[in-house]
């Protein structure tokens, strides 16, 4: 008798007869809230440092991610699009500004109070002066400017969150950094 | 300028936002209120501007009716800005509202919540610390502060409520208030303080309450005593500080460090309160630990269902095991518990639509296609319609 060296018979049930499933939900508006929205007034906070600001920016970055929302899953990228809203958000504020303060109707903003509770009497002042000198810096040149040395991004990030090129980045920072030289007072 | 960013690098640290899960919520509901206005107000436009166009084309000319509100205006809440005239001492926050009445925060710590506001209706929570409230006299409107369970009914009064640990005293100045715990009404009049006490008893959720002790106004002393830790719970709450490191690092969102820390302090570093079972599960799930979660959120929606971030754990809950323990049919009670936590509340939508994924997904297609009817018949024009059709399998 010859030897069977077909390996042995194997039962393969059939594939399931099924539909595939639809898409999974969208991400919703509350656990985006929930996991990005502290981060996200961090961020709204440092680029206008007005903290009575902060919540109004807020609630306008998550409005408006609510119309892009319906197009995404649940990605890693999606704290990097919130942030890239907010600065859109803050540069329309930030614009609006400057323009209120060249009519003379802006509010005068000691930023006294941008700094928490826990800040040293020499860290509020510093803040503050740092913040004043900002509001003479065009809103693109301080929100480079702010990303970069008080959000501490990398420039990459900067450039990415700013929507232009890192060269960009760099000839906004420099030029932001002159204008607070002069009005700092540091060499 | 290098000296200047030197301190700066320190100095940035503290450009903290104060960010509450009360906060959080509160933000949540504002943008949902502010959205559905702004659908509105987009509605009404494209609707006007046929018709407007329509006048023309016909040659009519219609003049628009003008209505307005009948009664008094609804009271509304000032953004928490001090009233005029009185400047914020930290400990004494004033809320005016529209009709005069006023809220005044007693302690630093005092949190208020107004939960509804209507012509009829005007509804205060106070969750921690004291308030005093002066309330203008109204026939047509009720006021009342909720605290702990135990809601202050006023006419028109000056009263205060203390919430503690244990107890929410009640001490009226002017008028008469009519204190109702769910079960026993008591009135309170002018010049008598009554303190009513409140147990929760962790293992089972259940709340007892007791009958209030009646003082007079003028005795100093909390008839109680200074406030205890609920029974159940642990006495002494000494913060170590390793045991609070991973507070720090959850409340910056380095939830990497947050988890290792708190994996060495082990879980009695996470105290039985809402805050902090809320901060452990996302120092869990977010670090890429979801199954660890899992305890802190169920401690939530059963120790704590009172509590308005109850809904929330349940809807995150939900979402871990879904999303990322692949265990549909948990998730799907999960957020069917969500809906019952807060039935008309902001979350209430998307946790009825991801139950109807859930169980699609755990292979119950008839609970999927029931859970599916109610979203349509509830929200026939929701944001999730069209993906709950296709879960039940209704096209």
């Amino acid at each position: 008798m010859v030897a069977d060296h077909r390996p042995p018979l194997r039962l393969v049930p059939p594939p399931l007869a099924s539909t595939p499933p639809p898409t999974p939900l969208p991400v919703d508006l509350a656990q985006l809230f929930h996991e990005h929205g502290r981060y996200i007034a961090a961020v709204a906070l440092k680029v206008l440092g007005r903290r009575d600001e902060v919540e109004d920016v807020v609630q306008e970055v998550f409005l408006n991610a609510q119309r892009g929302m319906r197009s995404l899953t649940y990605l890693d990228g999606v704290r990097g699009w919130l942030a890239t809203i907010t600065v859109r958000v803050a540069r329309r504020r930030l614009r609006r500004r400057r323009i209120k303060l060249v009519f003379g109707v802006e509010r005068d903003e000691d930023y006294l109070n941008v700094a928490d509770r826990g800040a040293s009497p020499e860290q509020a002042a510093l803040l503050s002066n740092v913040y004043r000198a900002l509001e003479k810096v065009p809103a693109d040149d301080r929100i480079a400017w702010t990303l970069r040395y008080v959000e501490g991004s990398k420039l990459d990030e900067v450039a990415k969150l700013c929507g232009c090129s890192v060269a960009t980045v760099k000839r906004r920072i420099a030029a932001a950094q002159v204008a607070l030289e002069e009005a700092l007072g540091h060499a | 300028m290098h000296e200047l960013f030197e301190r700066l690098e320190r100095a940035r640290e503290h450009l903290e936002v104060d960010w509450s899960d009360r906060d959080e919520l509160r933000m949540l509901g504002a943008i949902e209120r502010r959205g559905r206005r702004r659908r509105r107000a987009r509605m009404a436009v494209a609707f006007a501007v046929p018709m407007v166009a329509a006048f023309f084309v016909l040659g009519i000319w219609a003049r628009p009716w003008l209505g307005g509100r009948s009664g008094p205006a609804a009271p509304s809440l000032a953004d928490a800005k001090p009233a005029a005239g009185h400047e914020a001492a930290p400990s004494r926050r004033i809320v005016r509202l529209e009709d005069g009445s006023t809220a005044t925060l007693l302690e630093e710590n005092s949190e208020l919540v107004l939960s509804h506001a209507s012509d009829s209706e005007v509804k205060f929570r106070l969750d921690r610390g004291s308030a005093a409230f002066d309330v203008v006299p109204s026939l047509t409107r009720t006021f009342s502060v909720e605290s702990a369970g135990i809601d202050v009914i006023v006419l028109g009064t000056a009263f205060t409520v203390e919430r503690r640990a244990d107890s929410v005293t009640v001490t009226v100045q002017r008028g008469r208030v009519r204190v109702s715990d769910g079960g026993n009404d008591t009135v309170v009049e002018a010049g008598e303080r009554r303190t009513f006490a409140v147990t929760d008893r962790a293992e089972t959720g259940a709340l007892h309450r007791g009958q209030g002790s009646e003082t007079s106004a003028s005795e100093e002393a909390d008839s109680v005593g200074p406030a205890t830790p609920a029974a159940g719970q642990d006495g002494a709450r000494l913060r170590s500080p390793s045991s609070s490191a991973w507070r720090a690092y959850a409340e910056k969102g380095e939830f990497a460090k947050a988890y290792g820390q708190l994996t060495n302090a082990g879980h009695a570093a996470v105290h039985d309160d809402v805050q902090d079972l809320l901060l452990a599960a996302d120092a869990a799930r977010l670090s890429g630990h979801p199954a660890d979660a899992i305890p802190y959120l169920r401690r939530v929606t059963i120790g704590h269902r009172r509590d308005p971030r109850a809904a929330l754990a349940a809807f995150t809950l939900g979402r871990v095991l879904l999303t990322q323990l692949g265990s549909p049919r948990e998730a799907a009670l999960a957020f069917a518990d969500a809906q019952r936590l807060a039935p008309e509340g902001s979350l209430v939508e998307d946790a009825l639509a991801r139950e109807v994924e859930a169980w699609y997904r755990a292979g119950s297609a008839e609970q999927a296609k029931q859970r599916s009817a109610l979203y349509l018949r509830r929200f026939p024009a929701g944001r999730w319609a069209e993906a709950v059709r296709q879960f039940a399998g209704a096209d």
